[in-house]
């Protein structure tokens, strides 16, 4: 680990330039958290688009899987058959089992920076107590270096997200990494409806494809 | 974002602010640093690296420890090892690293076994338990302080889990919101409960003895799972899924349509009853409640995921279905994960972030391979390949926590 730790190092003066971009000290210790927590997030970004991309026919697969028993499942309860249901929610409970853990690593390739950055933070500020302008209620005035890092860090993923994907580029990322068909979940919610018994006649054995679903939101 | 899921993360996070709150507090005789000291440390040239976590607790847990040579003493001429500790066990991070992919490849083929791993990696493969356990008579502070940081180390291990299906699954208003505030009220009673009552207070080999009981009884799971009855209902259920969507296929389901709604039947405090379509459900209102508690007491205390365990207990009592029970069972996990690990951090307890880092980017390597690799291994199989590691791990550390006995010694001599 200590080699881990001297890579850290060496890789110093990338990570202190966003601490003196200012002069003030609170100034350039945000703008600092500020950029790391941002170099985390497109780091983390990028490897998690690459492996979703590389796993795209895996994933897509347990989702279809998921996303077929699920709506089967919603079909049983149409048609009022609870034994029918018990099943099949066993069967979607499997299909959902297996696609959460291909998303968890998916996941976890898009916050793997942060701990490294958390070491590095702990070689620079660890142990050091940071005097806050005024007294917070059960935390007192004095904090360490993760009360700002943590939010911070949440903050600018937030904003990335929500930043990036206006842009043409990200959205063609976002296609080129996506996975499954576009068929959507059934929400429950569709058989509180007065009109759901109607339409349940209409649709009857199809999954609803997702052009029928409009705004429901993609896993 | 839902509205329902809003309110319920924002309340989660308000009682969460509240109860662990002085998390990264200051202690009161530590001298307070000036906003200068900030730039100063962040202008100044980088130091020669300290210990990697080193919180006052440890500290004072080392200054304890007996100085020496020996097993059970520090001796300050060793290089830095675990947690900035000299003489500590020196992780090679190529090691740690293939550890967190196969712990990785478990959680995307099998599920449940991955916590456990990640324990027994750390506990056994790293040589942080044996380390530990080295302090038991000489600096019990140091054994505590160690076992804490093992426990806190495998929650963020699993618990990412938690924060995954609580991202995904919260923001498509997958929530059942009575159920939800219920399972993470209890969550988070359980969670804190046992994080502040056990932090600093279990020694490693009562740790490891309970660990190895929680194996033991996975393992005694797993067995059912492949015995004739277990397999038996399994086929059952994959039958009847089967004859359905055939059914479905050749639109012969039969009848009109069900009615529509929910319709409640009745309300008493032992019982919930009601229809939705006209099928009949009821529960007990109070079994989340106390489920949410017993099962995050349990994960807090273990450094285990409680997902796992919440998921078929929420189906089982609620028969709520997959879309809804994985959503609500998450956030109250996240709930339970965040509460745990920030209580056992607040009291002190130090984590090595790089450990920590090296073996998120080999759990997502191995959560990536795991899919495309699990084909060529037989449910089965795997199954009672995870049944003979759950039996070995589980008696081998409950006789080794509880009776000081090794399962090795013990059949050869």
């Amino acid at each position: 680990m200590e080699t881990l730790r001297n890579i850290l190092l060496m890789m110093d003066p990338l990570f202190i330039w966003g601490f003196r971009l200012f002069d003030h000290p609170w100034g350039g210790f945000m703008a600092g958290l500020a950029v790391l927590s941002l170099l985390c997030v497109v780091t983390g970004d990028f490897t998690s688009h690459l492996a979703r991309r590389l796993n795209r026919k895996v994933y897509g697969k347990y989702r279809d899987e998921m996303v077929l028993q699920h709506n089967l499942s919603v079909e049983a309860l149409k048609h009022s058959d609870k034994d029918a249901y018990k099943a099949v929610n066993r069967q979607a409970h499997e299909a959902f089992g297996k696609y959460f853990f291909s998303q968890a690593g998916a996941f976890t390739l898009s916050i793997w920076p942060l701990p490294f950055a958390m070491a590095w933070l702990d070689i620079r500020f660890g142990g050091i107590p940071i005097t806050l302008p005024f007294s917070v209620p059960g935390v007192g005035d004095s904090v360490f270096y993760p009360f700002f890092f943590l939010p911070i860090y949440i903050a600018v993923r937030i904003l990335y997200g929500r930043i990036m994907r206006r842009f043409p580029f990200y959205q063609r990322i976002l296609g080129w990494s996506k996975h499954g068909n576009d068929t959507q979940m059934v929400p429950f919610m569709d058989l509180l409806k007065p009109s759901a018994g109607e339409s349940s006649g209409k649709a009857e054995g199809h999954a609803q494809p997702a052009s029928e679903q409009k705004g429901a939101p993609r896993s | 974002m839902s509205k329902r899921f809003r309110v319920l993360v924002l309340s989660a996070l308000f009682v969460l602010v509240s109860v662990v709150g002085p998390l990264w507090a200051q202690e009161a005789a530590a001298p307070a640093a000036t906003q200068t000291e900030i730039a100063a440390q962040a202008a100044a040239a980088p130091e020669a690296p300290k210990a990697a976590a080193t919180g006052t607790k440890l500290e004072k847990a080392i200054a304890m420890a007996p100085v020496g040579t020996e097993a059970g003493q520090i001796d300050p001429a060793k290089p830095i090892g675990f947690l900035g500790i000299p003489g500590a066990p020196q992780i090679n991070p190529l090691i740690a690293l293939l550890w967190a992919v196969w712990v990785g490849w478990i959680f995307s083929t099998v599920g449940a076994f991955g916590g456990v791993m990640a324990g027994v990696g750390h506990v056994t493969v790293f040589g942080l338990g044996a380390y530990a356990k080295g302090f038991k008579s000489t600096a019990p502070d140091l054994n505590k302080t160690v076992t804490d940081s093992i426990r806190a180390s495998n929650q963020f291990l699993v618990g990412l889990s938690a924060l995954i299906s609580s991202i995904n699954y919260g923001k498509m208003g997958r929530l059942v919101l009575p159920l939800g505030l219920a399972l993470g009220a209890g969550s988070l009673l359980g969670a804190w409960g046992s994080a502040t009552l056990t932090a600093g207070k279990v020694s490693f080999s009562a740790y490891q003895g309970w660990f190895g009981f929680f194996v033991l009884a996975l393992g005694c799971y797993l067995l059912w799972e492949t015995s004739p009855a277990g397999q038996a209902k399994k086929v059952k259920a994959k039958q009847a899924a089967q004859a359905f969507e055939a059914a479905v296929k050749a639109q012969r389901t039969g009848g009109g349509p069900a009615p529509t709604g929910v319709k409640i039947l009745g309300i008493t405090f032992s019982k919930v009853q009601f229809t939705f379509c006209g099928v009949e459900f009821s529960f007990n209102p109070i079994l989340p409640v106390v489920g949410g508690v017993v099962i995050s007491a349990l994960a807090a205390f273990l450094g285990v995921g409680g997902g796992f365990l919440l998921v078929p207990f929420l189906t089982s009592i609620t028969q709520l279905p997959m879309y809804l029970a994985a959503g609500t069972s998450a956030l109250a996990v996240l709930v339970s994960m965040i509460t745990s690990i920030l209580t056992l951090m607040t009291k002190g307890t130090p984590v090595d972030w790089v450990l920590i880092g090296t073996e998120m980017v080999g759990v997502a390597i191995g959560s990536i391979v795991g899919p495309h690799t699990s084909k060529y291994f037989s449910d089965k199989l795997l199954k009672r390949l995870f049944i003979i590691l759950a039996f070995y791990v589980g008696i081998d550390y409950v006789l080794k926590g509880f009776f000081n006995i090794r399962v090795i010694e013990m059949l050869f001599g």
